[in-house]
Parts: C-alpha cells; sequence; structure tokens
C-alpha cells in the first residue's frame, strides 16, 4: 500500500503535467484554430474569430519566426539534412545563424508535427513546471508548496504572452538552478545537469534569454556559494559543468557571432535597447494583466505590448511578500525578492537602478525590458512555494499578520501605480479600456479576497490549499485570456500556393503584403521579402540600392504602412525598381485582392474643411461630375471613401462612369466585403478606354436594408467638381474617388485572383542560373551542369556571404560577386558540373567544441556511477 | 478557548470586508457615463508660431499616439525607417526631415501642432497637418487623415557630435508639449 506522502507527490507531478494541457486544451485538440498562419500569414479565408478583441500573443515571431522557419528547419532536420542555408528567403538567408532558429535544439523537431506549435509550447511548459517542481523538492519545499510553484512558471506570463523563443529558453532556466543546488550538496547528477542545462540554453536559440536567466542562475550561485561550507570543491566543480555547458551550447554561438561581423542587427549593436523604458501603465500591468485590455486589442497601449514580456498576477505578487516572512532559506528569499525588485525597477526607468543594471556587461545590447520576465516569474514562482509551504507550519494570528501587511502593500502599489496613469483618471474614449479596466481591478480583488478569507482560516492545511487554489485559478484565468483570442475556426487559401509551387521554379515572388514573410519558407516556395534579424549586410545593401530604398531592413515585408511624405510607397518602390526585382529574380507580385501595384490611378481633388457623411440608400443615387486628367489606358476599377455603419451595410454598391462622348464602364460590389470609413474598391465588369477629361461617376445602393454612407468633402478649389444627390446639387462638395487605369505600359499580368489574393507575373523576370553560350541542366539550386561553347560566367541569383563555396568538377573555384550581392563563377568550355555549397565559416570549431561538451558530460555520468558502486 | 478564538472580529475580518467593500466601489464607478468622441476636421499643414513654440510648458506623456515614418537626409537617402529610434548618422551641412504622425491621445482630437527640442533646450517647429488617410483609416476617425508632421532639422544648425531630438506634440488646446519618448539620437560628423 502506498503512503500518503508517496500519493501526493504523485498528485502533484500528475498537477504540474496536466496543468499546461489544460491550459492549451482548446489549441492542443482543434477546438480553436491555433495555427499562426491563420493570423500571420496573409492568406487565410474564412476566419470566423472569436468575439474577444486582441491577439493570442504579443509577438508574431511565433508565426513568421518559429513556425515559418521551425517548420522548414524541422523537416530538413527530419530528412537528415542540416539546413544551414534557407534558400526560400529573401535572396537566401544563414538560417542556422538566425536568432531563434535552433539547429541543435532536439525539441525544434516538434515544430514538423501537425499542430506543432501549440505542441512544442505545450511540452516545453511541462518541462518547465517539472524543472521547477524538482528544484522545489530539492529546496525541500512540501508538495502542495512544489505543484504551485511548478504551475506557477510552466503558465509563466511569458510563456502565455510570448511563448516561441523565450519558450524555447525557459524551461532551462529551474534546470540550470536544480544542478546548481545538487552540486552544492554533492548530490548525484548535479554536474551533468548544469552541463546539460546550460548548453540547452545556449542551443535553444535565444542567447539574449538565455544570458538574461543565466544572471539570475549567477545571483542563486552567489548565494549558495556564500552559504556553501566546501566552497572550493562547489566553485570546481559548478566552473567545470559550466564549462561544458557553454562548449555544448557552442555551435550556435560561434555561427550567430561569426554572422554578426557581416549582419545588421537593428538596435541591438548600437545600444539602442539601452533607452528603452517601459511607460508606467506597465507597472499596474505587471499585477493585472489585462487591464488595458486583451493583448494588442487597444491601440492606445500599442507602446506597452511592443515592450513589455510578462506578467505577476495579484496572488503571486502577495505571496511573494508572504514569503518574506518564512524563516527557512532567508537569504535566497530575500535575493529572489531583489531579483524581481531590480529587473522591474530597470525595466521602468528607475533613476540609478536603470543605470545600475546597463552596467553590467552586455545588458545593453539586450531587450532586457522584455526579456527579464521570464527570471523574475521564475523567482516568483519559487517564492510563491516558499509561502504556501509556511501557511503550514503557522498559527492563524501569523497568518493574518502576513496576508495583512502583504495584500495591503501590493494594494498601495497597485493604486499608486493606477493613478500615475492618465487613461485611468480620464474617462477613456475607447470603450474596451473602461470595460477591461473595471474587469481587472474587480478580478484581482475577488483573488484577494479568496486570500484574505484563506488567511483567516484556522486549519493550517486547509489555509494553505485555500491559497493554493486561489493562486492557481487567477494563473489560469491570465493564461486563459490570450488562448480565448484565437479564431473559432478559419482556412489557409492554398490554391494560390499550388499555382506558385507549379510555376515558381527556381525564381522568387515579392509580396505586397498575402502569404506574407517567412511562410513562402513554410511552404518551400521563394520569397523575395523577409522578416527576421540579423539581416545580412549586403541583402540589406541590395534592397536600398536596387528594390526600394524607404524599406525597413528587418521586415521588407510589403505591408508596411504608407510611407511618410516624399517617400516611395512599398507599391511605388516597386514600380520605380522594376527591374532591380526581375534581376533579383522576381517573376510574380503578390497582393491583395484589390491592388494592382501596377496600375495608374487619378484621384478627384479634395480641399481643405471639415469632412461629413451622406446617407445613401435604396431611393437614392449620388453623382459626381469632375474633370480628371489620366492616362490612355482602360478604366479597370474605382475606390470610394465610405462609410458602412460599422458593417452593417447590405446589398450592393453598384457604380457607373461615363465620360462626355457617352461611353460608359460599370461595377457593383457586395457592401459585406466593405470595410467602415475605408475605400471601397469595386472592379468595373470590363475595364474600358474613357476620354478625359470630364467624367461623371453614379453611386447607386442596390438591395440594401441598411445604410452605406459615403463621405463628402470640400471641393477643390478650381476643380468644378458638381455632386448631386438625387439630382439636387449640394454645393462645393465632393467625393473621394480614385480611378483606377490598367497597367498596359509595365506589360505585367494578372494570373491569378481570389477573394484572398491576386498574383501579377512580370514581364522579364532573370533567371535563377544564367551563363551564356551554355546549355543548362539543373534541378537542385545548388548543382548545375553545363555545356558551353566557350569560357563563360555562370551566374546564380543566391546572396552570397562568407560560407559559401563552390567547386567545378571537383576542384574548388572561387566565386565572384555580381549586383554587390549574388553568385557568379567561370566555368571552362565542355561540359562541367559546378557544385554550391554553404557552411558557416567557423561552424567547425562549434562542431568540435559540441563534441567535446557532450564526452564531458557523458564521462561525467560514467564516473558518478562508478563512485555510487564503489560507495 | 484557544487563542486564535481570541483574536477580535474586525481583525479576523476587516480587511475581507475593506475588500469587499473596495468591490462594490469599482462596481458603481464602472457605472460611469461613457464619453464619446467629437469628429473633428481636416485643415491645411501649418507651422507653428515661433513666439508658441518657445514659451509652452514641456511635459512628458507615453501615452499619446504618435509614430515616426522616416529621417530622410537632405541627399534623400534614408538615415533611418520604421527603425528610427537608431542612431542617425550625418553630415555637418546636410540637414535631415523627419516626418510621421501624431495625435494628443489624452484629448482624443487632432494636436495643434509639431515641434522638436534638441539637447534638452533649443524649439524647432514643424509643420502639422500633413495627409495621413492611413492613421485616418486604422482609428475609424476621418478627422485624424490630418495628423502628418514633418520637420527639418536644418543643415550647419549642430556641432558635430552626437545629439538628442525629441518630439514634442503640442495638445489640442494649445497648454502644453508632450514631450515624446525615446528620443531620436543624431551624430553629426
Amino acid at each position: 500500500m502506498k503512503s500518503k506522502g508517496s500519493i501526493a507527490i504523485a498528485v502533484s507531478v500528475a498537477g504540474v503535467v496536466v496543468a499546461p494541457i489544460l491550459a492549451n486544451f482548446f489549441a492542443l485538440f482543434g477546438i480553436v484554430a491555433a495555427d499562426p498562419a491563420l493570423l500571420y500569414g496573409g492568406f487565410a479565408k474564412r476566419v470566423a474569430w472569436n468575439p474577444l478583441d486582441g491577439f493570442p500573443t504579443i509577438d508574431p515571431t511565433i508565426g513568421f519566426g518559429n513556425q515559418a522557419l521551425g517548420t522548414y528547419l524541422a523537416r530538413e532536420l527530419a530528412h537528415g539534412r542540416v539546413p544551414w542555408w534557407n534558400p526560400f528567403e529573401g535572396a537566401g538567408f544563414p538560417l542556422g545563424e538566425s536568432i531563434g532558429i535552433a539547429v541543435f535544439f532536439p525539441f525544434s523537431l516538434l515544430y514538423g508535427l501537425p499542430n506543432g506549435v501549440a505542441i512544442d509550447r505545450c511540452v516545453l511548459e511541462i518541462l518547465a513546471g517539472i524543472g521547477t517542481w524538482l528544484v522545489l523538492r530539492e529546496l525541500r519545499v512540501g508538495a502542495l508548496g512544489a505543484t504551485v510553484g511548478g504551475i506557477a512558471f510552466a503558465l509563466n506570463g511569458s510563456f502565455c504572452w510570448i511563448g516561441g523563443d523565450v519558450g524555447n529558453v525557459a524551461p532551462f532556466l529551474p534546470f540550470l538552478i536544480l544542478g546548481i543546488e545538487r552540486l552544492r550538496r554533492a548530490a548525484s547528477g548535479g554536474w551533468a545537469i548544469t552541463a546539460v542545462a546550460l548548453g540547452l540554453s545556449l542551443l535553444a536559440g535565444f542567447p539574449e534569454s538565455a544570458y538574461l536567466n543565466g544572471l539570475l542562475a549567477l545571483a542563486w550561485t552567489i548565494v549558495r556559494f556564500i552559504q556553501s561550507s566546501t566552497r572550493r570543491t562547489f566553485a570546481s566543480a559548478l566552473i567545470t559543468s559550466a564549462i561544458a555547458g557553454i562548449l555544448v551550447g557552442t555551435p550556435p554561438l560561434v555561427a550567430f557571432v561569426d554572422f554578426l561581423s557581416v549582419a545588421y542587427a537593428g538596435g541591438h549593436l548600437d545600444g539602442g535597447l539601452a533607452h528603452v523604458v517601459i511607460g508606467r501603465a506597465g507597472i499596474v500591468q505587471v499585477f493585472l494583466p489585462y487591464i488595458w485590455g486583451p493583448i494588442s486589442a487597444n491601440y492606445a497601449q500599442r507602446d506597452l505590448w511592443g515592450g513589455v514580456g510578462g506578467y505577476a498576477g495579484t496572488g503571486l505578487a502577495v505571496l511573494a511578500l508572504v514569503s518574506l516572512f518564512g524563516s527557512t532559506e532567508r537569504r535566497l528569499r530575500v535575493v529572489l525578492f531583489s531579483w524581481i525588485v531590480v529587473t522591474l525597477a530597470a525595466t521602468f526607468g528607475v533613476p540609478l537602478v536603470h543605470d545600475a543594471v546597463l552596467a553590467v556587461p552586455l545588458i545593453k545590447f539586450t531587450a532586457f525590458f522584455r526579456y527579464f520576465p521570464t527570471s523574475w516569474e521564475f523567482a516568483l514562482a519559487i517564492l510563491a512555494a516558499f509561502a504556501i509551504n509556511d501557511l503550514q507550519a503557522i498559527d492563524v494570528r501569523e497568518s493574518l499578520r502576513r496576508f495583512g501587511i502583504s495584500i495591503g502593500a501590493v494594494s498601495i502599489t497597485i493604486a499608486i501605480a493606477l493613478l500615475a496613469v492618465p487613461v485611468a483618471l480620464d474617462p477613456d474614449p475607447q470603450a474596451i479600456t473602461r470595460v477591461w479596466l473595471f474587469g481587472a481591478l474587480k478580478f484581482a480583488t475577488i483573488v484577494t479576497i479568496g486570500l484574505a478569507i484563506a488567511a483567516t482560516l484556522e486549519h493550517r492545511k486547509l489555509r494553505a490549499f485555500v491559497v493554493a487554489a486561489m493562486v492557481v485559478f487567477e494563473i489560469s484565468q491570465n493564461y486563459a485570456v490570450p488562448q480565448r483570442a484565437y479564431p473559432k475556426s478559419g482556412e489557409l487559401d492554398l490554391t494560390p500556393i499550388a499555382y506558385l509551387r507549379a510555376h515558381l521554379g527556381f525564381s522568387r515572388f515579392y509580396t505586397l503584403g498575402p502569404i506574407a514573410p517567412n511562410y513562402g519558407t513554410y511552404y518551400g516556395i521563394a520569397s523575395i521579402n523577409h522578416n527576421d534579424l540579423p539581416v545580412p549586410n549586403a541583402w540589406v545593401d541590395y534592397i536600398h540600392e536596387h528594390l526600394d530604398r524607404y524599406a525597413d531592413p528587418v521586415s521588407f515585408v510589403g505591408y508596411a504602412l504608407a510611407a511618410a511624405p516624399g517617400t516611395s510607397s512599398r507599391a511605388e518602390a516597386l514600380n520605380e525598381n522594376l527591374v532591380g526585382f526581375e534581376d533579383a529574380a522576381v517573376r510574380f507580385v503578390v497582393t491583395p485582392p484589390d491592388q494592382n501595384p501596377f496600375a495608374t490611378f487619378s484621384t478627384v481633388k479634395v480641399g481643405a474643411g471639415p469632412a461629413s457623411v451622406t446617407e445613401l440608400n435604396r431611393t437614392r443615387t449620388i453623382t459626381l461630375q469632375s474633370r480628371q486628367s489620366f492616362v490612355a489606358a482602360p478604366l479597370e476599377a474605382i475606390e470610394i471613401f465610405q462609410g458602412n455603419d460599422d458593417r452593417a451595410a447590405d446589398g450592393r454598391l453598384d457604380v457607373r462612369i461615363c465620360d462626355a462622348h457617352g461611353t460608359c464602364a460599370v461595377g457593383s460590389r457586395p457592401l459585406a466585403d466593405s470595410t467602415d470609413n475605408s475605400f471601397f474598391h469595386i472592379d468595373m465588369q470590363r475595364a474600358v478606354r474613357l476620354q478625359p477629361p470630364a467624367l461623371t461617376i453614379t453611386f447607386t445602393n442596390h438591395a440594401s436594408t441598411h445604410r452605406e454612407s459615403l463621405w463628402t468633402y470640400p471641393a477643390a478649389i478650381g476643380s468644378r467638381a458638381v455632386l448631386r444627390v438625387n439630382g439636387i446639387e449640394i454645393p462645393e462638395k465632393t467625393l473621394r474617388v480614385r480611378y483606377q487605369f490598367s497597367a498596359e505600359r509595365t506589360q505585367t499580368k494578372r494570373v491569378y485572383h481570389d477573394p484572398v489574393l491576386a498574383i501579377y507575373e512580370l514581364p522579364h523576370p532573370q533567371p535563377y542560373f544564367d551563363a551564356p553560350g551554355c546549355r543548362l541542366r539543373t534541378s537542385e539550386r545548388t548543382t548545375i551542369e553545363l555545356d558551353c561553347a566557350r569560357e563563360t560566367t555562370l551566374r546564380r541569383r543566391e546572396l552570397l556571404m562568407p560560407g559559401w563555396n563552390a567547386d567545378i568538377d571537383g576542384t574548388p573555384v572561387a566565386i565572384a560577386p555580381f549586383h554587390g550581392a549574388f553568385q557568379e563563377v567561370r566555368v571552362p568550355a565542355g561540359r562541367s558540373k559546378v557544385h554550391f555549397r554553404f557552411v558557416p565559416p567557423k561552424i567547425a570549431y562549434g562542431l568540435v567544441a559540441f563534441a567535446l561538451g557532450i564526452i564531458a558530460v557523458l564521462l561525467s555520468l560514467v564516473i558518478e556511477r562508478r563512485r555510487t558502486r564503489s560507495s | 478557548m484557544s487563542e486564535e478564538r481570541s483574536i477580535p472580529l474586525l481583525q479576523r475580518y476587516g480587511l475581507v470586508v475593506v475588500l469587499i467593500g473596495f468591490y462594490a466601489i469599482l462596481t458603481a464607478l464602472q457605472r460611469g457615463p461613457a464619453i464619446a468622441v467629437a469628429p473633428q476636421h481636416t485643415s491645411a499643414p501649418q507651422a507653428l508660431a515661433r513666439e508658441m513654440v518657445d514659451a509652452t510648458p514641456i511635459v512628458h506623456d507615453p501615452q499619446q499616439l504618435w509614430a515616426i515614418d522616416a529621417a530622410t537626409r537632405e541627399d534623400g537617402t534614408i538615415a533611418a525607417g520604421a527603425d528610427a529610434s537608431r542612431m542617425l548618422h550625418v553630415r555637418r551641412m546636410q540637414s535631415i526631415t523627419i516626418q510621421g504622425w501624431a495625435l494628443d491621445a489624452r484629448a482624443a482630437k487632432l494636436a495643434s501642432g509639431v515641434a522638436a527640442r534638441v539637447d534638452g533646450a533649443r524649439r524647432i517647429a514643424g509643420t502639422y497637418g500633413n495627409p495621413r488617410p492611413d492613421v485616418a483609416r486604422f482609428f475609424h476617425t476621418p478627422a485624424y487623415e490630418a495628423s502628418g508632421f514633418r520637420l527639418v532639422v536644418p543643415a550647419g544648425s549642430l556641432a558635430p557630435g552626437r545629439h538628442t531630438v525629441e518630439l514634442l506634440v503640442l495638445s489640442a488646446d494649445r497648454s502644453r508639449f508632450y514631450a515624446l519618448p525615446r528620443p531620436l539620437t543624431l551624430e553629426v560628423r
């Protein structure tokens, strides 16, 4: 018969394992549509949104990074290939050197599974929970406390809001601490656990987060070193195991550091991140995570969501304070609490503390404000577990004292922080803020009332259990909010993907939105766009010189907001640099369904002054006469700025445009396709060549039951525009109308169109391989057979970077750059076979280090086993 | 009678009562009136008067809504796109133009103008009211169409070295400038 204790342990472990499965249940088992591609791919259709506003994550990297690139990585690894290079992103990207792409990280393989992103997250959360549970048991915390601590870290704010790269690293913080604890006691496995945990933190592919977590481990180590009676033994074991761990984690570090020397790293290397502090609204959010609404639902707080990285919640904060009254592990408790206070103070820019934290080596190159939370969430989980453990040993008087002071302190902190945020004092025009502001405050109050009632209970075990239940309840609710933002259902529009697969060959496509980067990689179709960091300098230069000089170097995504006056939009840059795109082997351009980037437009001029709306219903016709100058090309569409009464308008909007000679073009579109207060695109039934300059455009609202409104503006001086409603002239008013004329001059043609996207084909795309005077035969991007009449140059439109090598029939040959970015080699007359290969330049050192580290870990286990046997 | 039972009721349940009272107050406050945003009007881009730029007090407010789209050098080359928070490099005799959009978020209205403060002292007036239909579309508020701004830091006005440029957004009621967080850093060579 099992003892009560072992049953409690079994239940405790089961709780830690089951909690993440339950928390992710809907996403794991397809009850919601948790595929990030639906949210971030830009090619979803029939998406049924949940009523909750907002997003399931604060970081779309989970889509374009972890899912898109991670799946490619997993697929390649599963086929026994190490994908150092990704030919489907930009003009080729060094995959194994990018942040967040963990070639050597075993959990990367999970991305290859169906629903791999959700499975990966759940597995890592379970691992994080188990690691924390083991640490707490090592610290002699009882089963109840260890369960709460395990669940608290398994479902922490960083997993909940970011996951992805940060989630890859997080589970190894508790295991690193476990190793340190076991080394301190000279217990079995400590050396190997420390080395493997450190190694995996580094192999997880996000050194920024690994470093910040490592700082907490360092603080923990210092406490233990001071307390240790065998300091020399402890220190030597720790140092050697740390060296072994770093050796294990060396390959991505070597590749990454090498890459940085030829790459643009955004704000990371110029110290720009050091100036970032999170606003006061973020302090409240630490305790009340959704006080400003669900993730990114409230645009007024968009900066906040861009900077934060996790939360504590009210219950854990109270318990962290309660833990300070405990008598065991006093130093450790104080250090962990101090860690929380100091890292938060640095995040919120508290003078002196902020500067002191930035003085720590390398911190100023990290987004510490976003990635510190994992470490302070771990500290919170440990302190909460201590507090629950303590509750089982104190009387009710002491319980009331501890909870009274702690709840009071947390409440005052929240109140002061809240009063310092202007939006909390002013009635906010955005209703969403008001609902969530009060909702979050009331929820936190309910949790606190639960804790306060628990504090009054005399039965010690019951008291601890109720406190634990309240805290786990709060954790589960906070975790559930983003989960509810997943769509109920949705589909990916795979027909255009199939079209591109069938027609692209080795060429590339450029997107102005749909099939967002890096989903080309996900499907194995080459997209010249990228959304990645770091970015090879050669590629950034090529983009700015040949493709789009105003493009963002990190997010070459095609759908950036309209450019500032005087600069080009992405579509304008495409038109200005069409030859540059064709030179980079771009054959197709993917656009939103209503956007023809090659068309020319003529816009009705609008004057300054107030705008208003004119209702358009079944009984009304609105007519605008204007004088337009436009190119001699057929009119293919118009766009009218309209409001649909917050999506209420139904029926169709009909439009008829006639020139002075009576030639007319007509179009019609269901108003269900319109967006409120936006341009509404209506294709003509057929493109018609109209004669400038006089045009008469007539709008009618057909078969509607709800109102549609057209925005009216003052007519521009001298525009001679005449606006009429049911034939009655409205003086000096006009509509905001754009006429779209076909793109005959560019010779581009639309080759695919559906309600999600359109695909245009460029007239003169350059081939991926090109060798004048040669016959070429190839079936892959890295090998080509040539039959040349004379010696010539083989051009390969793949980004040239250190690490690329080529050979002709086995003889190494130098690769030269052309256009500053691509590759070319001289090839002899006659038949030859050229092979290209990419390996990160110094990766051999990393692999040797990795092997040494693994050998050291295995040796440590063998030695330990022998010692155990002999003793 | 045990020691625990001797705890006075107020001491034992006082905190619970206070918290329940707080919950009741929250419920009452939540029923307050919602505020509607009045429509506003667009106008032609305007530069602020020199006197106003120099005399208006500055307050810090991270809640304001704004974005920098690009900073361009005099020769048209881009110094920074959306990532304008990084260091901007400019030669001594080049001017730099900063463009973006801004609103007075506290008033939920268009701002009244935009200026810049260089190195915490000298102020430069910008033009405000440039067309930004994308901003209007995003906020579903047509009046925000005139939220674009343009600021020129003149050539030769800065000595070689590093300088900070803070963006100042004039409140809708023209009573104060909001200094926006994350000043730009300019390195003049």
